[in-house]
């Protein structure tokens, strides 16, 4: 009964994404027709003359209507073409295939690293809340969040790759050409993505299970006899996790787009910077194809923590 | 130990309890010099208004109080050993396994996100290092002895499904689990419905009876221990103001505040829309409290002496009776029979 009201929801959810990302890549379509200058210009150069841009604009449909556009694409999509960036000529799905796999690789280690440092961090923090450790992870995760990420990035990279030789600053190597080389460099760059997700994870999680340790329920779990670990992470850690869940499905998604500063700081090949240069450069196409996948990621991990929800509050799942 | 094995004996010795809690408004003496004993295999009744200390003396036996703001002195000995002196980790060997609680409201003492089977088993994985297996098989006889139906398939389900009553007696299997020699009580009927609060009642006593375990039954209801415990102390204020055998106390009330609790239980041969007595005003903040009697403000036998000095506990003619009254009823208030109807 509960395993199938959890599939009805996964299939209404799946409808609910679907609808959602024809509406993300339309108005993304129409968003482009409003940024102010003609792609056209920029594509011919500044010595372009008007039929050359005539030619242009003829050429990549630019003068048509939104909808029109709209359709183009969407009819090429379905037949497995992305297009072709009107920059490079390399075609969106190569430069995607290159790109994607950095952006998730960074994305979810951060992601699990933070995870795995805030949860205990948080359990121990609110178990201690106004100790001396509790104020010191307070200091602290107050500066993570403080700092701005490139600050935190270019610092790392100043103290541990230049002045101690410990990690590369520079020279990323995709996980299948060479693991240990992917690894190493990048430890620096998840370091930096995840410093700010700590300490927001930290916060909310903390803040929480200060809250459930003064339900009844742990009264009656501490009356058991059990020893303190226990308490924290079998009888609280769940019932405290729903924020965390919200905040981490929003913060994770954010960073497969918004890594920019830190793609930059360590010359990552990922889609944060691809999507900025495609802007700048106009490059219609390609921004297209970045802004759905980065889309796709946020409602398929949202639509994963709607899941998790479910598994953590059976109450959730009787509804 | 002495006394181990025997089944009289003293279980449960209380000396000279005092618990005060930091406030920002002053200090709090929510209990206050309360001495008490439990005998092995018998029920004490703790009873006392909202806010008397009942729960806090409770707690603080258990050593259940949180350590920060909260300030204990006085002796606590299960089974002649000394509880305020262990550790924390020593505690843990203790709860759950010698001394347990079955807490007042089962709709927020179960963790709702852990399956009823789990959270029964818990404490027999934890003393006494039970199978996976084992523990459930125990669960299974646990939850059927305190008359759960299906006892099998109640232990894959979360508490959310099941009603106040069985949650109730979920609790008091978990409590039950380890065969403690004594179970603190606390107004484990006060948040379920009338037409359950008697089973429950009568659970907790046949499995005390069954088990030949001490128990502490604290409520706020005279009509609930009258004939389910062999000793009751009435609390007020954060101290005793009278104890004794329940048959006693019943019969020789002494103490103005445990007569007027008794003329404000209401009775069945009431005749009908009769007017129910009250204890006209409320207790006293613990945070100043009256000098001498705790009750004088409100005692309608109050004299000027009552409200200077505060009386001591003095035995009353009968063995074991204790009261603090300056004054005390003399005639046999309400005989001690089962007209008294047991209400919220």
């Amino acid at each position: 009964m509960v395993r199938n009201a959890l599939l009805g929801m996964i299939i209404k959810r799946l409808g609910r994404l679907v609808v959602l990302m024809f509406l993300v890549t339309l108005a993304t379509t129409w968003m482009l027709n409003l940024v102010p200058g003609s792609p056209a210009v920029i594509l011919a150069g500044p010595s372009a003359t008007p039929s050359v841009i005539a030619a242009i604009n003829k050429k990549y449909g630019f003068n048509e209507s939104v909808l029109v556009q709209y359709w183009h694409w969407l009819s090429r999509v379905f037949h497995g073409d992305l297009g072709r960036s009107y920059q490079t000529q390399q075609t969106v799905t190569q430069a995607l295939s290159q790109r994607v796999p950095v952006s998730l690789e960074l994305t979810i280690m951060a992601g699990l690293i933070a995870l795995i440092i805030a949860v205990p961090t948080a359990l121990y923090t609110g178990y201690r809340a106004g100790s001396f450790a509790d104020r010191v992870v307070d200091g602290v995760t107050s500066s993570f969040i403080s700092i701005p990420g490139f600050l935190a990035g270019i610092l790392l990279a100043y103290l541990l790759a230049v002045k101690v030789h410990v990690f590369p600053a520079i020279g990323w190597q995709s996980l299948s050409k060479n693991p240990a080389r992917n690894f190493r460099t990048a430890v620096l760059p998840v370091v930096s993505l995840s410093l700010p997700l700590i300490a927001i994870f930290q916060r909310v999680l903390r803040a929480d299970v200060i809250a459930t340790l003064q339900q009844d329920y742990i009264l009656l779990a501490r009356s058991k006899g059990l020893p303190t670990w226990k308490i924290l992470f079998r009888h609280a850690l769940k019932p405290s996790s729903f924020s965390l869940l919200t905040i981490a499905g929003v913060a994770i998604g954010g960073l497969i787009g918004n890594a920019v500063i830190i793609e930059q700081v360590y010359s990552l090949p990922g889609l944060g910077s691809l999507l900025v240069s495609s802007i700048l450069s106009k490059d219609l196409v390609m921004v297209q194809a970045v802004i759905a996948i980065i889309a796709l990621v946020y409602l398929v991990l949202n639509l994963l923590v709607d899941i998790a929800y479910t598994a953590l509050d059976p109450r959730v799942a009787a509804q | 130990m002495d006394g181990q094995s025997q089944t009289g004996g003293t279980l449960l010795t209380v000396e000279d309890l005092a618990v005060s809690f930091s406030t920002p408004y002053g200090t709090v003496r929510a209990v206050d010099g309360v001495s008490l004993q439990v005998q092995r295999g018998r029920a004490l009744g703790l009873v006392g208004e909202s806010g008397s200390g009942k729960t806090v003396l409770a707690r603080s036996i258990m050593r259940l109080l949180p350590r920060r703001g909260v300030d204990t002195t006085g002796r606590v000995f299960l089974d002649g050993i000394d509880l305020t002196v262990r550790s924390p980790k020593q505690m843990r060997a203790v709860w759950g396994s010698r001394l347990s609680m079955v807490f007042q409201d089962p709709m927020t003492s179960l963790n709702p996100v852990l399956k009823i089977g789990q959270q029964v088993a818990e404490s027999l994985r934890q003393h006494r290092q039970m199978s996976r297996h084992d523990s459930r098989e125990l669960a299974i006889k646990l939850l059927d002895a305190v008359g759960i139906p299906e006892p099998a398939q109640i232990l894959g389900r979360y508490p959310h499904s099941l009603s106040g009553g069985m949650r109730q007696r979920v609790t008091i299997a978990i409590a039950l689990s380890c065969d403690p020699v004594l179970l603190m009580a606390d107004e484990p009927t006060t948040a379920l419905d009338v037409t359950v609060q008697d089973q429950i009642l009568d659970l907790l006593q046949e499995q005390q009876h069954a088990r030949d375990m001490g128990m502490v039954l604290i409520t706020h209801d005279l009509g609930v221990v009258a004939n389910r415990t062999d000793d009751i102390a009435v609390m007020y204020a954060g101290q005793i103001v009278e104890q004794g055998p329940t048959p006693v106390v019943f019969a020789h009330t002494k103490s103005p505040y445990t007569s007027a609790l008794l003329q404000s239980v209401p009775r069945i041969d009431n005749p009908p829309h009769s007017r129910l007595e009250v204890i006209r005003g409320r207790p006293p903040s613990l945070l100043n409290p009256p000098s001498g009697c705790r009750f004088a403000p409100r005692c309608l036998r109050a004299q000027e002496r009552c409200s200077a000095e505060l009386p001591p506990l003095t035995p009353g003619p009968e063995p074991g009776h204790l009261f603090r009254c300056w004054y005390p009823v003399d005639a046999p208030s309400v005989p001690l029979e089962s007209s008294t109807t047991r209400s919220a």
